[in-house]
């Protein structure tokens, strides 16, 4: 499990190996958590950027190296989900992408930053591009599909 | 495990994918794929009813595959995309592209 409960203000941490499965299994405690705790509503764009973001770690942070592990840490204050992961890579030059646009239709990468810029509220990364920070804004309880 | 089904008619190809399409399963998907690839095809049709998830690595699978198609002179489309699924489609640039319905959408079916 993530979390026992996530009150009005909660944090979390989860430790996982550099492999995509481990994403999955995260992703489908992420749904369950979302289902009973009221993020129903954003609970896709939420698995979405955590996946992307999961993946680029694995794949491109710790070079699928089974001795590195990435750290996922939710931090919950109502209506903002912040959301931090941090890989054991040497990072990569953020501000080159800054600003990209979507790619050619034909081109089968370069979208999985752009799908976090585009579904997270907010991004940041630190200086080194090891780790990023996002921000989520829960929806108001009439656009909510929560019971 | 996930069991992604496809159903062939001669040239007529319709992919079931079986849960979700994201960087874990794109390798098991895309070897299928390649088998059926390997045959002459007039279209291909991927149904994802059973889908609730897709990410970057299954959209590239998906616009290969669709390039694939079409360098052997076929069709593609996709079907049933669930709402969020077609959304994010949409905010890529893809449904017209790729020709993908929704799961909201009549599929009408000729012959």
């Amino acid at each position: 499990m993530i979390a026992a409960s996530m009150p009005e203000q909660a944090g979390l941490q989860r430790v996982i190996r550099s492999r995509l499965e481990e994403v999955d299994a995260l992703c489908l405690d992420l749904r369950v958590h979302c289902q009973e705790h009221g993020w129903a509503a954003m609970s896709f764009p939420l698995e979405l950027v955590l996946r992307e973001c999961l993946n680029n770690a694995i794949l491109h942070g710790n070079r699928s190296d089974p001795a590195k592990s990435v750290t996922v840490s939710m931090i919950c204050r109502k209506p903002w989900l912040r959301v931090q992961i941090t890989d054991e890579g040497d990072g990569f030059d953020w501000r080159a992408v800054q600003g990209r646009t979507v790619p050619d239709a034909d081109k089968t990468c370069g979208r999985g930053l752009l799908i976090t810029s585009t579904y997270a509220r907010r991004v940041r990364f630190n200086p080194s591009g090891n780790q990023i920070t996002l921000w989520f804004q829960q929806l108001p309880k009439s656009n909510s599909s929560d019971l | 495990m996930t069991a992604n089904t496809i159903e062939r008619q001669s040239g007529l190809c319709r992919v079931r994918l079986d849960g979700d399409l994201t960087a874990s399963r794109v390798p098991e998907l895309q070897a299928l794929l390649k088998r059926e690839l390997d045959q002459p095809i007039e279209e291909m049709v991927v149904d994802m009813t059973g889908t609730a998830m897709l990410d970057s690595s299954g959209i590239g699978l998906l616009i290969a595959t669709f390039n694939s198609v079409g360098r052997k002179g076929g069709r593609f489309r996709i079907v049933n995309a669930a709402p969020p699924i077609f959304q994010l489609l949409q905010s890529m640039r893809l449904v017209n592209r790729l020709n993908v319905s929704g799961t909201s959408d009549v599929e009408v079916t000729h012959g």
